[in-house]
């Protein structure tokens, strides 16, 4: 399902705050609202994030991952060659605690790197709603509509809170 | 599982005796090891820069001031040490500990981080640091039985690898166990004086295993924990 | 798009036709201004620079090429073949052309790979760490030392592959499946520090990378149209767009990253100290070793973040951005690592005086013999640290900050030294006492291995930004002035999020 979404760009991180409850009337939902910004601000300055994004229960299944891993790799290798080394216990544990330490550290980096990527919907190339002038310090504010005609609701309270610019564009964020 | 241990049968636990008392530092150990173990010959330059190649060297230490001078001759082969240092520390499994009591070095497996050297209290462990050379005719008289070594790998004495094997061989054939004095190592064979005893501890009956219970008996560097298969004697008799 | 917004190229090109007034100053000019201010008031963030011109400025390295830069790049260049020569060289003559000899089997390249692995220490430690701690004068600091810490650990990782015999067959370290079932070693501390590098590597690329993404997308933004940096800048950006929903979810994981960094490093140099103090080599088999190289690895580490910062300052002219401040805090760092680090330099020496053992007590006495003037120029430059970072003057003036963070680098490297070849030089068998001295070729790789670091920040300057605007920018946000009585002081809002 398409959608028309309306980027205001704006100058002040308040004039986006202020619109919620205009925008609240239309009605838009709140989940069909973003900020886009070049810095980031605290959370609930315009909008509470609502995405369930566990980022650190990835970490650590990855990093448990990257134990067994570690288990796996100098463990049963070790099994593997059974030879006597300088008098060493055939399956000696410190080894593996070493790896284990390691390659869980490692399975908790990965995993918080590529699921920060998943949760934060990167990399995606295309080209989306966005303007460069938000790198320019302004606030962008993102607004999905169902319709034309909230469409135009939402451009006129965008022009009621100093807005700079506006744009159209059809896509989904 | 997969067993790497081809290379004994554990059967045997390999020793080498060596009598100070009659050594007298005359060098043919180290002559003959080098002629056993194609160990390439370093030249005058690489020698003084202390990289010789000898496997088996002859230390030399002096008790007391000119003129009242006492040499001790000491020759230093590797110790194929029950607890070798050297082992742990390599990466890539390039030398092991076989189940005939010899520290084993895979020259193919290295890859020369040299760590091995490094702990190795003995100093006995030799790197090949050039592509050595053996010029004509040379190569001609090079030991089939062993491989020639190439740059950039670590080795030391085997405790004659190949004698081991060609006298275990033997004795399969004939289907018996391998008798006192059938394997003898280059430098124990070639010692004018009978300073250095080779045999198997695990047989009673040999003379090595009679040497080792003497009460001369000492091991060098004992206290590191390395359990040397290299006994020495020392202090009259 | 007025005046101040216009990209940096087109900036220059005006105020080189005098431009108006309106114009963003010049790199000399902010330098000038950055050096007249006082700045020590607490004011780490400069809220007076207007948004536009921490764009331009902070972006100035990447796009204000001089044609001493590529003369200094060129140099760089030159001294990093010739090492690679040497390399080369070595590898095809043999070992031998190292001035080593048994039963000295390590050294300048080992030293060098601590030397290089400690650099990259503080890095991270220090960025995670402010991070964690949400320090608010970290901001500038962050990018330099991930930078560093992610360059120095690739030039760290070379040294290995440089020392070892047979190149050829370095796969035989790698647990690569085989038909043979022939797998590294676990048991070997080699192994181990292996492992512990290459996990160090990825994790501070990560972290150096995700640091990156928003400045990157910035980059992208305001890259001049047709600039060449705008592909890879597109492509590596990933298309961040700085959605509400993509800053809390990178806010999250810097956060995971941060920790996980910060329990890798430690690790990673204690691994290293191990392939010491694992072997039974006295001298080198000494319980101290792990803490004892983790906390030489931070003292280093900072000292070299804090020459950077200042080259930085001095090269790119960021005075502005990376304040006197910054370093004021981060020499108040260092000056607790070097106090740190004396107390580790008593505790090891104490003992190995005290109880007198001959073998550590003969490398101890050949120390002093042989390397007089090395152990001079350690221990000195570790007490001349500790006076004169206990000086307000010294800490708030780059000059001299600059000198003390060479000198105690240079320290460190000669201890590093000073840990590898004596302890060999002198084993337990007497016979086999002998001298040590690295060859030329060593030392030119050693040398080409400081160009190559020097090179890599330089090129990377040029491709990517060198300084975290998008953490500076967040600073502005949550900074303010208030007014308590008569006098005005800075507060930061308290955002800490729940993870």
């Amino acid at each position: 399902m398409s959608h028309i979404t309306v980027l205001g760009l704006f100058n002040r991180i308040e004039e986006p705050a202020a619109m919620l409850t205009p925008l609240g009337e239309i009605p838009v939902a709140k989940e069909d609202m973003t900020l886009i910004s070049v810095a980031p601000y605290p959370d609930g300055a315009v909008l509470y994030d609502e995405h369930h994004s566990p980022l650190w229960a990835v970490a650590i299944v990855c990093g448990i991952v990257g134990f067994f891993a570690a288990i796996w790799l100098a463990g049963w290798t070790q099994w593997q060659i059974n030879l006597n080394v300088g008098g060493k216990s055939t399956w000696s544990v410190p080894p593996v605690a070493i790896t284990c330490y390691e390659f869980s550290l490692a399975g908790m980096v990965l995993g918080t790197f590529f699921g920060m990527l998943w949760y934060a919907e990167l990399p995606d190339w295309n080209e989306l709603a966005y303007d460069k002038d938000i790198s320019r310090s302004k606030v962008g504010f993102l607004v999905r509509c169902r319709d034309e005609a909230t469409a135009e609701m939402v451009e006129e309270i965008m022009k009621n809170n100093n807005v700079v610019r506006i744009k159209r564009g059809r896509d989904d964020y | 599982m997969k067993s790497f241990n081809s290379n004994g049968d554990g059967k045997h636990k390999w020793t080498m005796v060596v009598d100070l008392d009659r050594c007298n530092g005359c060098g043919a150990c180290t002559v003959a090891c080098q002629a056993e173990n194609n160990i390439a010959v370093v030249g005058e330059k690489l020698a003084s820069e202390k990289r010789t190649m000898s496997w088996l060297r002859v230390e030399r230490y002096f008790e007391g001031e000119w003129p009242d001078l006492r040499v001790i001759f000491l020759p230093m082969p590797c110790q194929q040490c029950g607890n070798a240092p050297c082992e742990p520390v390599c990466p890539v499994f390039a030398t092991y500990r076989n189940p005939d009591g010899l520290n084993a070095m895979v020259y193919n497996r290295c890859v020369g981080v040299r760590f091995c050297g490094n702990n190795c209290p003995y100093g006995v462990r030799k790197f090949n640091w050039f592509r050595y050379k053996w010029e004509k005719p040379l190569q001609e008289q090079l030991n089939p039985d062993v491989s020639v070594r190439e740059v950039g790998v670590m080795e030391k004495c085997t405790f004659c690898m190949q004698r081991i094997r060609r006298g275990k061989d033997a004795a399969k054939d004939e289907a018996r166990d391998v008798r006192d004095g059938e394997v003898v190592t280059a430098c124990a064979q070639s010692c004018p004086t009978g300073a250095i005893i080779f045999g198997d501890v695990k047989d009673p009956e040999s003379r090595a295993a009679k040497l080792v219970k003497s009460k001369r008996r000492f091991r060098l560097l004992n206290e590191h924990g390395t359990e040397p298969s290299v006994v020495y004697l020392k202090g009259g008799a | 798009m007025d005046e101040q917004e216009r990209p940096p190229q087109h900036q220059e090109g005006e105020r080189r036709m005098g431009g108006p007034r309106t114009e963003m100053p010049s790199l000399e000019e902010l330098r000038g201004i950055a050096a007249r201010k006082g700045q020590l008031k607490g004011l780490d963030i400069d809220l007076t620079m207007p948004e536009a011109w921490l764009n331009q400025y902070s972006l100035s390295p990447m796009f204000y090429t001089t044609r001493a830069y590529f003369v200094f790049t060129l140099a760089l260049s030159s001294v990093v073949a010739w090492g690679a020569a040497c390399w080369g060289y070595q590898i095809y003559v043999g070992m031998g052309v190292a001035g080593l000899r048994p039963p000295i089997f390590w050294g300048i390249y080992i030293s060098t790979f601590v030397f290089w692995v400690g650099l990259s220490h503080s890095g991270t430690i220090v960025s995670s760490l402010l991070r964690l701690t949400k320090a608010n004068w970290r901001r500038p600091v962050l990018r330099g030392a991930e930078a560093m810490t992610a360059f120095s650990l690739m030039v760290a990782s070379l040294f290995p592959l440089i020392h070892i015999g047979r190149i050829w067959r370095v796969y035989y370290m790698f647990p690569l499946p085989n038909q043979r079932f022939l797998w590294p070693n676990y048991r070997s501390p080699l192994a181990w520090d292996m492992l512990a590098i290459s996990v160090y590597l990825t994790a501070s690329m990560i972290f150096l990378y995700t640091g990156l993404l928003p400045d990157v997308a910035l980059a992208r933004d305001l890259c001049p149209r047709g600039n060449w940096r705008k592909k890879y800048l597109t492509v590596l950006s990933l298309g961040w767009r700085g959605t509400h929903r993509q800053w809390h979810v990178y806010e999250k994981a810097s956060t995971l990253l941060a920790v996980g960094v910060l329990l890798i490093a430690p690790s990673v140099h204690t691994i290293v100290a191990w392939d010491f103090s694992m072997s039974i080599t006295p001298g080198w088999h000494t319980t101290i070793f792990g803490p004892y190289f983790v906390v030489g690895a931070i003292y280093s580490g900072v000292a070299g973040v804090i020459s950077l910062m200042i080259l930085l300052r001095w090269i790119f002219g960021l005075g502005q951005i990376i304040r006197t401040v910054h370093l004021y805090n981060l020499a108040k760092l260092e000056l607790v690592m070097a106090v740190t680090w004396a107390y580790f330099y008593f505790v090891e020496f104490m003992t190995a005086w005290y109880a007198h053992n001959p073998v550590e007590f003969r490398i101890w006495e050949y120390q002093w013999e042989r390397f007089p003037h090395l152990m001079i120029v350690m221990l000195g430059g570790t007490a001349l640290a500790i006076l004169m970072l206990s000086f307000h003057k010294v800490r708030t003036s780059p000059r001299l900050l600059f000198l003390i963070t060479v000198l105690i680098n240079v320290g460190m490297y000669i201890e590093r030294y000073l840990i590898v070849i004596p302890v060999l030089t002198h084993r337990d068998n007497a016979y086999t006492w002998t001298d040590y001295t690295p060859s030329f070729v060593e030392i030119s790789v050693a040398v080409g291995a400081l160009a190559f670091f020097l090179l890599l920040y330089a090129v990377f300057s040029k491709l990517l930004p060198v300084v975290t605007v998008a953490d500076i920018r967040e600073g502005k946000i949550i900074t303010g002035d208030v007014r308590i009585g008569n006098r005005e002081v800075r507060v930061y809002a308290d955002v800490e999020e729940p993870l």
